[in-house]
């Protein structure tokens, strides 16, 4: 062996890997937040009009303010896990439709790292979105239990990642078949109602509702409005049993889209199709 | 490593890729246009050492992005082996990765809203190297490739240029002890490429850098002074130093300039006769003589009539003709013995 291979590799940790990772495609997220400033801006401008939406037509129904906070909690959550779920596929394909993909990947640090680390900044964002909505319903006279607020913000990371383990899916469809939208737009979509985003899923037909505890949207929905809303009657599974439910679906869905997603890139490399 | 000298860095034996037509299943998702096997690299050997350059030539589809992709780890060789600093290009691919500096031939591969720093912040991050390390290093690698100025400039505000040489900066930046570049001068103009091939050179001597490059610009790979592997329909058509290749498929043309008309006529009838290709240009009779023949030979068929001849001058063959030519060949190409130590023998493509 070469004299000069032990002084070119650094042997890094798995630690240090995730943390070089992360910082990594952070920072690249921070880059075009910083070059294109007015985007964030008109993210949260537009999220602001389903609030205004639904505050206009509880009035118009002359609906109780709980119903209004239900919704505004239902399409918060909606919204902020969206970002959760859509991003890691929206940002796989810019990066293999502009040729930069093909740089991530000879980067030496474990393919399976790159899913987790290119979504924390959208995650985040999403999350973020989503209190704004909520605190916006606020102003606007939704009754919020302030007092329970750490305890939401746990639930919504808990489904923040639940959704991105699900983006780790699509974004395996993405790295296989080139396409993912399809997969992601259809959960996306079916999530706003199996997830009960405008009203709770005992509405829903007994055989329908089963499907909705297949999505982490409804736990967190769920979990949200009890916690929230001062003296909701209790909706769906008690508490504790959602967040146990959505534990054990954020381990379930983490590692196995992790597990998925990296037996993708390998077969794509086989095939010779990846990032091609 | 395999008997390989010590200042082996890229190590190819029997290199083989087979493209196999997309799974069954995987077709009804998404349609492909993979139907039969399709065979990218066929036996290639190859050494690459220490501070020595290697240009891979050959035409599209010939093998060159696929032999690349695979050292870093894109794809996977169907069989043979792969070796980087006596690390297994299958199962080593992440360490490979972090000794090898990839030069993409696409400026699309830089964050073009970045800046120049901001590109190689990130890229040094993912390379594991420590802050301090990355702000000495990042200044010194832009500072290698004339970037200085240029460090907190948006990616998208540079020339083509400039671009080729942030893509070299970043493929620098974690002191590779390999460089793999994939056209690195398709993009840009002669004289920038003149200057970017100079760089890698400099920078293949001073810092021991082992290079292995593809380009479709024939003037360029001569005036790198490498050694070459000629890929045809992913088989070796040939490998080894350029002078080798030139020793032995040399035909250069010569130049006859004849006292008078007459006798260039005569001349020219004569060699004809000989079989070989002649023009004529007013006085001057021009031939190029046969693979195995010396210009003495040519000057022995043309007895008496060679007093004739006032000035004799051989015109060197254009690279671009020389590699026709070993391209067109059917005979068996014998890989040359060379001074840089490529490999011995030929591959299995060693017949044409």
């Amino acid at each position: 062996m070469s004299q000069t291979y032990s002084s070119s590799i650094v042997d890094r940790s798995l630690a240090r890997k995730v943390r070089d990772t992360a910082e990594g495609y952070i920072r690249i997220d921070l880059v075009e937040e910083r070059m294109f400033p007015a985007t964030s801006v008109m993210r949260y401008l537009a999220v602001g009009f389903p609030v205004l939406l639904y505050y206009f037509q509880s009035t118009f129904l002359e609906m109780s303010d709980r119903l209004f906070v239900m919704m505004i909690i239902g399409t918060a959550v909606i919204a902020g896990l969206q970002d959760a779920l859509t991003g890691l596929t929206s940002r796989l394909n810019f990066a293999m439709e502009r040729g930069t993909l093909e740089t991530y990947l000879v980067e030496p640090v474990p393919w399976a790292l790159i899913p987790v680390a290119m979504n924390i900044w959208r995650s985040v964002a999403g999350g973020m979105l989503a209190c704004f909505m909520v605190g916006l319903g606020c102003l606007l006279g939704a009754p919020i239990n302030a007092g329970a607020i750490p305890a939401a913000l746990v639930v919504l990371f808990l489904g923040i990642i639940a959704c991105n383990a699900l983006g780790t899916f699509a974004a395996s469809f993405i790295v296989l078949f080139k396409r993912g939208e399809p997969v992601v737009h259809l959960f996306g979509l079916a999530s706003a109602v199996l997830g009960g985003a405008l009203f709770p899923i005992s509405v829903l037909p007994e055989p329908v509702r089963w499907l909705s505890y297949l999505v982490p949207h409804s736990y967190v929905i769920s979990v949200e409005r009890n916690l929230l809303i001062p003296g909701a009657p209790p909706e769906g599974l008690p508490t504790g049993a959602s967040v146990a439910l959505l534990v054990l679906l954020c381990l379930v869905t983490f590692v196995s889209g992790i597990v998925v997603f990296d037996r993708s890139l390998r077969l794509a490399r086989q095939l010779g199709i990846l990032s091609v | 490593m395999n008997g390989g000298g010590i200042d082996d860095v890229i190590v190819l034996s029997g290199l083989t890729k087979l493209y196999e037509p997309t799974p069954r299943w995987m077709r009804i998702f998404a349609r492909s246009h993979l139907r039969e096997p399709v065979r990218a690299l066929a036996g290639v050997d190859l050494v690459v050492r220490a501070g020595e350059i290697c240009a891979v030539v050959g035409p599209n589809g010939a093998g060159k992005t696929t032999m690349f992709r695979i050292i870093v780890g894109l794809t996977t060789a169907t069989s043979g082996r792969g070796r980087v600093l006596g690390l297994d290009v299958g199962r080593d691919s992440e360490r490979i990765r972090q000794v090898v500096g990839w030069m993409p031939s696409e400026d699309r591969s830089l964050l073009m809203r970045a800046t120049a720093k901001e590109n190689l912040q990130l890229h040094g991050r993912l390379q594991g190297m420590r802050r301090d390390d990355l702000a000495e290093r990042i200044p010194y690698v832009l500072e290698t490739v004339s970037l200085g100025p240029q460090t907190n400039t948006v990616v998208a505000g540079l020339s083509a240029g400039m671009r080729a040489r942030l893509r070299l900066a970043r493929a620098l930046l974690p002191r590779p002890r390999a460089l793999i570049l994939d056209e690195p001068t398709g993009s840009i103009d002669p004289i920038a490429a003149y200057s970017l091939l100079t760089l890698i050179m400099d920078l293949a001597k001073q810092e021991r850098i082992a290079v292995l490059i593809s380009s479709h610009r024939l003037e360029e790979i001569e005036a790198l002074q490498s050694k070459a592997l000629l890929l045809d329909g992913g088989r070796v058509k040939y490998s080894g130093d350029l002078d080798s290749l030139r020793r032995e498929w040399e035909r250069p043309e010569l130049e006859l300039v004849l006292v008078d008309d007459a006798a260039s006529v005569a001349v020219a009838a004569l060699l004809r006769a000989h079989g070989l290709d002649v023009s004529i240009d007013g006085l001057v009779v021009y031939c190029r003589p046969g693979r195995h023949d010396r210009t003495g030979d040519v000057l022995a068929r043309l007895g008496p009539h060679a007093r004739s001849i006032e000035h004799i001058r051989e015109i060197p063959m254009p690279l671009r003709d020389l590699i026709a030519q070993v391209y067109a060949s059917d005979d068996p190409i014998e890989v040359l013995a060379t001074t840089s130590g490529a490999a011995q023998r030929p591959g299995p493509g060693g017949r044409g």
